[in-house]
Order: structure tokens, then sequence, then C-alpha cells
């Protein structure tokens, strides 16, 4: 199946230590030209650190292993070395430079030169037909940070073809991309591999892989699992293989409903918000006690826009918001967390997580003043609390005083999430909890959304991931361009009929 | 070229901010010709001071600019300047090339200093350079035991090099200052040295994973820094005729402020290097303005300089946020 059977990247025995953690255990595995390969593996199974050591990022730790590039032994020292051996990455997080204009994002350290000169005007137009060659037409002599980010994506792209690329890594690149970007992504990738260029996929949206991947390989805790042909890898396989356990019982799982959620009694209600901007044209919710409410849409399509309204993060809308029977108008989410509102924010690391705080310091923030005595921090009080919420929600860390960003993005989440919960919130906002996270988290912490909302707390759940709304959700609400356009009902969910409100805009309810 | 495209869609903040320095130079040349008349632009008796003095500033200053595209500050060049014209007396009996020679190399090894512990210790900019600059004035001082050191009648190349004029109109400062910022503008645009300091500037994680090395290039920028600061003390000795342990203190803070006025990016990553010339002109011409009324408190200097220093951020800050409002409008 492979165009050439050439093995391009070969990989024996590597290991990779940081001080404490043992990322890499002798993984090995192999690349041929011109084919698409997935790495799969849930989060901390070590793919990012693979990934980072064959881009030059860092280094393998010296010893027996062996690293094998188009048939040389090598070892890149840095991010340039291994561009100049055709190793080109497109990272999730953009990593272009804001300032600089497009042209120059896609040629930088690889200019045109004239004289010993950067050649501005051949730079410009190759620029220009690069990006062209995507489906992209825009001024390539603009500044980067101006252009939205499907755009930059691109340009990363282009960069990356811009050079002799031999292997592409795409690490979680379709992540802020939409279909028809991604669509427009993966035409490339088949042309590159018509080209003889290998492409290493990492993502966890599982439909993508089967898409455009021929193989795909495995780790698991920093080990190699196994590598197969997708055609043989039925999704159940692989999922079992990621997780190490049977994962049927996940994916079919059912939601058992109880109609009584969705009639029980309004906490909250949002009546024709509406933003200046055009963001919200005309919001109606009403969140019952207990219920987990879904918001659906599409990107842009005001689900988040709308829970700021609510957490009164923003302020400048014109319609009503009721917490009861009482309208009122938060001034700042501290207001809203009085009334006993919550929010965990899409974003985890820019407006979640405070990386180089512990993890107890993270976890009780929302709480210090509960905790203290006369302004002052009761130490073994937020030992406690934090102890507490590690057990009941299982959160992995080796102790209360580990910074937070050394945990995983499911632990991150779950930390974040018993911030909330330490404030007995009646509402919690959750924006796309499982964002990032791998599967054996997400199942985690779908059951834990499942005891929030048995507890009593409502719950207003936004997900792009319609299979999770539809395990999650009693009742679903559609958005479209900042308009609620249908609602479902218990047995009414499923994924189809989410999508057909989507595509139709309407429903007759 | 084709960058400077697209002037059109530019907001009135961002307009003010990308030529604040002009704006502000501007005006105090009418403000000095409307209260002084001729006095003030006598070229010979006055405006000739006013450009050797920014000059000398100005050098300096590039270095400064450098450190600031790459988002780090230099808080150690006025006193390098210092220990560098300590330096260059010291040696010039020894003749003017030793002396010059001798001059740069100190600068440059303290400048390198400063580039190795940011770049490859990461230590914060601003507290590393903070050590260099006590250990240069405390170099400096200790010399010649706090006493400056006279030129007397040796090297006598060094004071034309402080005092003297092309054609009996340019300053040798100015035309080193000129011919520096041109040199410096052309790397900046057409060496990938050059775009490289943007792309640190802009995102430091962004251009190392985009294969640039952004450790040499840190000490390389804070280098030049160095050697600029070198010049400044080289010039400063023929200026004097000595060399001067305790000159240039505070510089660093009015040489900031300057960058900011010529419109360099305080978050780095944003800016051109020949700001720095309007921004130096901008600071002299106060002093100069005052020192020419005679009556007004030299304090007024470091007041009106101030707020027009927190003016041309705020347009910074007010033109950003122009940008995002096109970007997502």
């Amino acid at each position: 199946m492979h165009l050439e059977n050439q093995v391009l990247l070969e990989m024996k025995q590597i290991s990779k230590t940081f001080p404490g953690v043992k990322a890499l255990k002798n993984v090995h595995f192999k690349v041929h030209k011109g084919e698409v390969m997935a790495f799969m593996g849930e989060n901390g199974a070590g793919k990012s650190t693979l990934i980072k050591i064959i881009t030059g990022y860092y280094r393998r730790d010296p010893g027996e292993g062996q690293f094998l590039f188009d048939g040389k032994e090598v070892n890149p020292r840095n991010t340039d070395e291994a561009q100049k051996l055709g190793i080109s990455t497109i990272f999730q997080e953009l990593n272009l430079s804001p300032y600089l204009s497009v042209a120059e994002n896609i040629y930088i350290g690889n200019t045109p030169k004239k004289k010993g000169m950067i050649d501005w005007d051949t730079m410009n137009q190759n620029a220009k037909k690069a990006l062209l060659d995507l489906g992209v037409d825009i001024d390539v002599t603009a500044q980067l940070s101006l252009q939205s980010t499907a755009i930059q994506q691109m340009v990363s792209i282009a960069r990356a073809l811009a050079r002799n690329t031999k292997l592409l890594i795409m690490d979680e690149a379709t992540s802020s991309l939409d279909t028809g970007e991604v669509k427009v992504l993966f035409d490339v990738v088949r042309a590159l591999k018509s080209r003889g260029i290998a492409t290493i996929f990492v993502t966890h949206k599982m439909d993508e892989i089967y898409q455009v991947c021929d193989s795909a390989t495995i780790f698991k805790d920093g080990e190699y699992v196994d590598c197969l042909p997708l055609d043989q890898l039925p999704k159940l396989k692989l999922i079992s293989l990621m997780i190490g356990r049977d994962a049927s019982e996940l994916v079919n799982k059912r939601k058992i409903y109880d109609p009584e959620k969705v009639k029980g009694e309004v906490i909250c209600r949002v009546e024709g918000v509406q933003k200046a901007n055009h963001r919200l044209n005309g919001i109606n919710l009403e969140i019952h006690k207990g219920e987990v409410l879904g918001l659906s849409g599409l990107l842009g399509s005001g689900r988040t826009e709308t829970a700021k309204v609510i957490f009164g993060d923003d302020v400048h809308y014109d319609g009503e918001v009721y917490m009861g029977q009482t309208a009122i108008r938060f001034k700042c989410p501290a207001d809203a967390m009085k009334k006993g509102l919550a929010f965990c924010s899409e974003d985890r690391k820019a407006e979640g997580i405070f990386p180089y705080m512990s993890v107890q310091d993270n976890l009780t923030m929302t709480i210090l003043s509960k905790i203290s005595r006369f302004g002052i921090l009761n130490k073994r009080e937020q030992q406690k609390r934090t102890l507490e919420y590690i057990q009941k929600i299982a959160i992995k860390t080796p102790g209360p005083s580990t910074k937070i960003k050394d945990l995983s993005g499911g632990n991150q989440q779950k930390v974040i999430l018993s911030r909330w919960l330490a404030t007995h919130p009646d509402l919690i906002i959750l924006d796309e909890p499982t964002r990032g996270i791998d599967v054996g988290a997400k199942g985690e912490i779908e059951d834990l959304i499942k005891q929030i909302s048995d507890s009593g707390i409502s719950v207003l759940y936004i997900s792009s991931e319609l299979d999770e709304l539809v395990r999650e959700c009693d009742r679903i609400v559609i958005l479209h361009n900042g308009k609620n356009v249908g609602e479902l009902l218990n047995e009414e969910i499923s994924s189809d009929a989410i999508m057909d409100v989507i595509a139709h805009g309407r429903i007759d309810t | 070229m084709s960058r400077e495209r697209g002037i059109t869609g530019k907001s009135v903040g961002q307009r003010i901010n990308e030529h604040s320095s002009v704006i502000a130079v501007l005006l105090l040349l009418a403000l000095g010709t409307a209260a002084y008349g001729m006095t003030f632009l006598n070229y010979k008796k006055n405006l000739i001071n006013v450009l050797h003095t920014a000059s000398m500033m100005g050098i300096m200053g590039l270095g400064v600019n450098l450190c600031f595209l790459i988002g780090a500050r230099d808080l150690s060049v006025g006193a390098l300047a210092a220990l560098v014209s300590m330096v260059t007396a010291w040696l010039a009996p020894r003749g003017y090339l030793p002396a010059i020679l001798g001059g740069l190399a100190v600068g440059a090894l303290f400048g390198a200093c400063n580039g190795v512990i940011v770049g490859m210790f990461k230590v914060q900019p601003f507290i590393a350079t903070l050590g260099t600059q006590l250990a240069a004035r405390g170099f400096a001082l200790l010399i010649n035991k706090e006493l400056s050191i006279s030129l007397g009648s040796s090297a006598p190349q060094l004071k034309y090099i402080g005092n003297g004029n092309l054609f009996g109109l340019i300053p040798i400062p100015a035309f080193i200052f000129i011919t520096l910022i041109i040199l410096l503008s052309w790397i900046l645009k057409y060496r990938d040295f050059g775009r490289g300091v943007y792309a640190v500037g802009g995102d430091e994680n962004s251009a190392e994973m985009m294969g640039i090395h952004v450790v040499r290039t840190k000490i390389i920028v804070f280098t030049i820094s160095g050697l600029m600061a070198a010049a400044s003390g080289i010039v400063l000795c023929g200026r004097l005729s000595a060399g001067q342990p305790t000159a240039c203190e505070g510089w660093e803070m009015t040489i900031m402020a300057a960058v900011v006025l010529g419109g360099t990016s305080v978050r780095g990553g944003i800016g051109r290097i020949h700001g720095i010339f309007l921004g130096c002109l901008f600071v002299t011409f106060i002093t100069n303005l005052i020192n020419l009324n005679g009556h007004i408190s030299a304090y007024w200097k470091d007041i009106i300089t101030g707020i027009v220093l927190l003016i041309a951020v705020l347009a910074q800050v007010y033109g950003d946020r122009q940008k995002e409002k096109i970007k997502h409008g």
C-alpha cells in the first residue's frame, strides 16, 4: 500500500528522561516514504515528546538508541537542523512570528537571496503563489497577526511546504480549522503523498484519522504498543489499544434520561440577548435545576458569547438575564460567582490554569476567602480541601503541591472542575470541557458531569463534539448566527437530529 | 519595500504612534523658533550642539533599540560607556588605534556577557544588565581611583572624533551615528539575522520552532549593544578630552524613553531602527530649549520627557487595540 517501500524514518530504542519522569521508554517505529501515519495515544502517552525529538526541539537520552532518517543516522540538535534534513512540523499552537509579514513567516530561515541580501520581491511573489496553491488569496505583505487563525494555520502549512520537506508532522494541526479548511488540508496531504512525502498526523479527532491516514502507531505511557494499517484497525480496537481497556462500554454508553430534570424549577433565564456587533442576535434560554443543557452550533454561532454574557464576563449586551425570578446585570464574574455561577473556559491554558502554581493553589483559587481567617490563608484547610477533591474526582497528581503544568490535560481539567465545584454553584457552565483531553479522561469527566447534575447542580454544556452532547445532555439548544434555531429534548437527541437542525437553521417544535 | 504598502486603513492611533517622534520633534522646532527665533535656529551656535549631544546618546540608543526589538532591556549602556571612556583614555598614550580597539573590546566583552547571561542562562534582561551596569560602573571608578583620566596631548585623533566636523558642517559623532543607522537598518531588513531579531521579539518560542537560533540572536544583539555603548564611550572620551568614570549616569533611562518615542514597541518585535534618531533629537531639544531660556528649572526636562513618553506609550496601546478591532471586525 505504500508508494515506495522505502523506509524514510526509523527510530530504534529511543528514550527520554525528564527530571523525575521517564517520558519515553525504548520506543521504536518506522515511517515509509509517502506514508500517512497517525500517532495515537492518550495525553501523556509520549507522542508530543517523541515529535519534539524528531523535530530537534528535545534531544533523546544518549545511549543505545538510533535515529535513522533517509538512510543516514542523524541527531538533529535543534529545529533548524531538523528542518534542513527535511523534517517540518505544524503545531497545534501556531508557531509563527506575529509581527512579521505573511510572506516572511513562510520563508524565514530560508529566504530567497540576491547578492547575500534578502530578495523581498521574489519572496512576496513566491509566497503569493504558495498560498494560492492552498486556496488562500491574501495580501502576503500584511502583518501575520492581523490574519484569522485559519489563515495562519494555512500559512504554517505553506511554510512547511516551502522547504524541501520529506517528512511533515502535523500536531493537532486541524484543531482550529473548520470542515472546509480541514478538507483543503487533507487534499494537500494526499497531494504530498503522491510526491512521496510522508506525514505523521497527531490528533484527537478519530474521524480525521480514518479519512486521511494509512496506518496508526499507538503509544501508551511512553511505550510503543502497536503499529497497524488502518483498514485492519476498527475504531473500537484502536481506542482499546490506546486506553488499554475495552472501550465499547464508553462509546456505546447511552444516557438514561430523567424526564423530571428538564421540568424542574428555572434557575436561570436568558431573554432576547443581543450584541451590537451581531455576534448574538436574540438568544433565549431557560436552564432548569439539575439538568444538563447542551449548547450546540457551529463555530461562531454564539455559544461561548452566550456563556460569557451569563457569567458577567461580557457586560455589553442588550436583553435580560434572570437568576430565579429577578433580572440581574452582573458587573463582573465575581458578581456572578456570588450568585452561584461557575464557568469553566474553553481555553484552559489562557483562562484556566495558573501553570506555575501548585495544584492546591489552583484548586482553591475560588474559595480563598472561605478558607481564610482574618484575611490569613489557612494552609491546613487548603490542603485538606485539595486532598478531598483529589480523592473524590481521582485527580492523578504526585501531590497537592505539584505544579499544575506538570499534570496531563485531563487532570488539569479535573483540577479546574474541582475549583468550581468547591464554590458549590447552582449552575456550572462548561465550555468545551474535554478539549485536548484523551479518551480515558474524557470518559471520567463525562461521568463526573453526570454526578454533578444528579446532585442538583445545573450544567450548561458547550461542545463541538456531537457524540459528547448526545451522551451527556438532557436537552440541547442549537444556535445559529447568534440566535437559537432549535431545541431537542431527551429521546429526540441524536447526532443526526442536531446536524439536521444546524443544516436547516430551524426546526418545527 | 512593499511591506510599507497599505497605508490606507490605518487608524489615527496607529499613525500617531508611528510618527509620534516626527510630530514631537517638529512641535519642538516650532516652539523653539517661536520662542527664541534666530538664537535657536543658528546652526553653528546652537543646532549643531543639539545634533552633537543627540548623536552621542543615539549611538548608545541603537543598541538599546535592538534590545527592545527582541523584547529585552539593556540597562548597562550608560555605565559601560563611562567605563569605555576610562579604558580609552587610559590606553590613549599608546596611540589612538589601541585606545579605540581596546575600548570596543571592553564593550563587546560586557555586551557578550549580558547576552550569555540572558540567552544561555535565561536570566531576565532587566536583572542581568543591572548587574553588569553595577560592575561596569565599579570598574570605571576603580581604574583611576574615582578620578577622571585626561587625554592630555596623547592621541589627538580621539579629540577629533569627539569634536570635529566633516566639511565644517556635520559633527563626526553625527556622521558615525547616521552611518550606523544605515548599516543596522540594512542588516535588519536584508539579513536573516535581522529578520530573526523581529521574530525573537515577536514570539520567542515560535522563533525557536521556526528554526531561528534564539540564543545566538540574543548574544549577538547584546554584543552589538555593548559595542554601540563602547562607540559612544569613545566619542565621549574625545569630546571631554578625558575618561570620565561618572559620565552618562541615568542615560539608560533617557535612552529607553527615546527608543519608545522612536516608535519601537515596548513589547518587542515592532519598530524600526531610525526611530531612535528622532527620539534622541526630541530629548535633546527639550534640554536645549530649557537651557536657552535660562529661567526655567532644568528639572522640567524630565517632567516634559516623562509626559510625552506616556503619551507615546498610550498611543502604542491604543494603536494595538485598533489593530485588534480590524482583525475581529
